[in-house]
């Protein structure tokens, strides 16, 4: 039986003015998915991402979340409150963690479910201690980020997005702004995210984690997807010139 | 007379002048600072068409001398009576008081607004997109990201502002305000003692004095943010780092 | 020395005397008071009180230098030498003799309520007009009238006389309390001032209205103000006096009948 549908983006078109950044992508998310959307700089793949939870408005096309469509209606949202509300069941992590830096660590992570989820404040901050555990920060929980590291920035992220309880995670380039020797930690807990079984669509230039981690590969060249696949497939067969040239460059 | 005698002989009348004061500056800051949240809000967010009154407000009230301002408002409202009686104004205008309220008010949301405005274009917008990621609302993301970060931006500047704007104060008693300032001239045409100019603007310099402290005090804590990075970090721990 | 070179010294220090014994008299007057001292559109100032001044200098010999000075600030103007003399419809009292000597009177004046014309306000004592707004220019005697008689009253106080008159024409504030003279012509003559009327009798109180209007100076000036008095005698002895007075008033501002 194949497992429910969380996510479905029906060709998506996004212009920027007069150029054109995404000429019809879509794709499927289905639950347990860990989904790696590849690509060179330019090739639209963050904006598809960032199409999903309607951080960018398509100029065509339609996503579906949990079965409910999000309503467009002359390149705007319909209602900014459906959008509000399939938000609150997407999670995001961005490449600049973006922590509120005005509060503190947990103070972050228990922001969206007490003032989105309504959830009482003594059983969000329970629930935001279990989860910085979980990602290796407890002891940093009443610190600012400021004084966090990348590293641990990020995590607190994934932490602050988990806390949301949501269907799917949305990764944007999630290693690509930390130093090299952080990319691990945070590698480390998105894998341990992967293999409890999170959906997850992950923008990454991590080869390692896509090869290994994903179960499915998502090219995309100059705003179309190329090839996609399992990553078996990809890697050991790429069929596609652009997704060879691509990967020849991480040899 | 001796300074001394003077300051005590006049002591009464300087407190009740002294709490005038704080009443117009308190009051005139708080309507203003209110105020310039919506309108700072349109100076961000909409269009320049839309914008053009708006500007064009906060141009002639920054552009032109309180002075100008609060006689436009109290000798103009008494020209134009039949007309705000009509409209059942005239018991506001007619109270002094209310006249140059009103003319702070008017100046100092213009000034209010642009600092405020140059804090809301401060805040780092990868935090706004983060509150609006997780399914706050517009509303929510103003009241919890935009708006606290914008104020501990703007922080130093409303304080500034707010200081001008008691000194300005002063000019209340040019329209028969019996303020601070109002009571020092009334007190010196009686006794042409210079002597009293000098505890007025003594009484002047130490509610600015306290005025600061406290601002900072309020500074201090809502930096707390920002100054954690120059502390030390506790020694990491090495099983759950 | 020849007897060329003599002469001319001579004349040149007979010059040079002469030029000596020309004195500038610098006058301070408020330019905010008609028909007393009131500022042209151009400019200069006018009234009453500059004439006064003006025929003064005259008759002194004196160079006059007339400027304009708000009333808050023209007794310390004199004090801080600014100015030699104030001519500027100034009342001579007790409090203000302790700061500055004043000349005898040149004209007497009372005081005076104003009120709207149609204000029917028919008991005029303190306890009559307990709940009521009166205005007064600040730091006259008008002012400590008002401020010492209608303590049960709402009493404000302006910079000027003008602004009073501005807010009674608007109806901001019930009655004024103004010089006599300059209500007369106040109601009488300008637009904004048609609205109200003199009410009640003159106010002649001499704890405020003292001895009437003179000018002052600076303290220990005994010779000035001997040439002073002495010219203003000379001016209502020849006539000059009265020439200047019908020209504003239709009675003698002196005597005030």
């Amino acid at each position: 039986m194949t497992a429910p549908l969380i996510l479905s983006a029906r060709d998506i078109h996004k212009s920027f003015g007069s150029v054109e950044v995404l000429k019809g992508i879509s794709l499927d998310a289905r639950k347990h998915d860990v989904i790696s959307i590849l690509g060179a700089s330019g090739s639209g793949k963050s904006t598809f991402l960032r199409c999903l939870n309607m951080l960018e408005t398509p100029t065509s096309g339609s996503v579906t979340v949990h079965g409910e469509e999000i309503v467009l209606r002359n390149g705007r949202p319909q209602s900014m409150r459906q959008i509000e509300r399939v938000r609150s069941h997407l999670g995001m992590v961005f490449q600049q963690f973006n922590l509120w830096t005005h509060r503190t660590v947990i103070e972050n992570v228990m922001e969206g479910p007490v003032l989105v989820k309504r959830v009482p404040r003594r059983e969000a901050r329970e629930r935001a201690e279990a989860l910085l555990a979980r990602v290796g920060l407890a002891n940093r929980m009443d610190m600012y980020p400021s004084q966090l590291s990348g590293g641990q920035q990020q995590r607190v992220a994934i932490a602050r997005a988990l806390a949301m309880e949501p269907d799917a995670i949305l990764f944007d380039e999630p290693t690509s702004a930390l130093d090299p020797e952080l990319v691990g930690e945070v590698l480390k807990v998105m894998r341990a995210l992967a293999e409890e079984g999170t959906t997850m669509i992950v923008v990454t230039h991590e080869m390692a984690f896509a090869r290994d981690v994903s179960s499915r590969v998502v090219f995309l060249h100059q705003g179309r997807v190329a090839e996609e696949g399992s990553p078996d497939e990809m890697f050991r067969a790429p069929r596609s010139a652009e997704f060879q040239r691509f990967i020849a460059n991480f040899r | 007379m001796h300074p001394i005698d003077t300051l005590q002989a006049a002591w009464p009348a300087l407190m009740d002048g002294l709490w005038i004061t704080l009443q117009l500056t308190v009051f005139s800051s708080v309507l203003a600072a209110a105020l310039a949240v919506p309108l700072a809000l349109v100076r961000v967010h909409a269009p320049a068409a839309a914008q053009a009154p708006l500007r064009l407000y906060i141009s002639f009230a920054r552009g032109t001398p309180i002075l100008a301002q609060l006689f436009l408002i109290f000798y103009g409202s008494g020209q134009f009576r039949p007309l705000l009686t009509e409209w059942g104004l005239w018991s506001f205008f007619r109270d002094p008081s209310n006249c140059a309220l009103l003319a702070f008010v008017f100046n100092s949301t213009a000034y209010q607004t642009e600092i405020l405005r140059g804090g809301i274009q401060g805040v780092p917008p990868g935090e706004i997109e983060a509150a609006r990621a997780i399914g706050m609302s517009r509303v929510t993301a103003l009241r919890r990201v935009v708006l606290p970060h914008a104020y501990r931006i703007a922080w130093p500047a409303i304080g500034n502002e707010i200081i001008l704007l008691m000194k300005a104060s002063a000019l209340a008693s040019i329209v028969t305000v019996f303020d601070l300032m109002g009571q020092t001239r009334r007190i010196f045409s009686r006794s042409f003692d210079f002597s009293i100019y000098l505890w007025a603007a003594l009484l002047y310099l130490a509610i600015t004095a306290v005025f600061v402290v406290l601002w900072r005090l309020v500074e201090r804590r809502l930096s707390r943010h920002l100054a954690a990075r120059q502390a030390p970090l506790p020694a990491a721990n090495p099983r759950t780092t | 020395m020849t007897n060329l070179s003599l002469a001319a010294a001579a004349a040149a220090l007979a010059l040079f005397a002469q030029a000596a014994s020309a004195e500038t008299l610098r006058i301070a007057t408020e330019g905010a008071y008609p028909p007393f001292n009131y500022t042209e559109p151009n400019g200069q100032l006018a009234g009453f009180d500059v004439d006064i001044a003006r025929e003064l200098c005259t008759r002194l010999k004196a160079e006059c230098e007339i400027v304009a000075q708000d009333w808050d600030g023209i007794i310390p103007g004199l004090l801080a030498n600014k100015y030699d003399l104030i001519v500027a419809s100034m009342f001579i009292t007790d409090e203000r003799k302790q700061q500055v000597d004043f000349s005898e009177p040149y004209y007497r004046a009372a005081m005076t309520l104003v009120a709207p014309k149609d204000a029917g306000l028919t008991d005029l004592s303190p306890e009559g007009l307990a709940d009521k707004v009166i205005g007064a220019q600040a730091g006259a005697t008008q002012g400590d009238y008002a401020t010492a008689t209608y303590t049960q009253s709402d009493v404000r106080l302006y910079p000027a006389q003008d602004e009073v008159n501005l807010d009674l024409a608007g109806g901001r504030i019930d009655l004024q309390v103004g010089d006599m003279l300059p209500m007369v012509d106040w109601t009488m003559n300008s637009e904004d001032g048609a609205c109200c009327e003199l009410v009640g009798e003159p106010i002649t109180d001499p704890a405020f209205v003292g001895e009437g209007v003179g000018i002052a100076m600076r303290k220990g000036q005994d010779d000035l103000r001997g040439r002073i008095n002495a010219a203003l005698a000379e001016m209502r002895a020849d006539g000059a006096y009265k020439a200047l007075n019908d020209k504003y008033f239709p009675i003698d501002v002196y005597t005030l009948k």
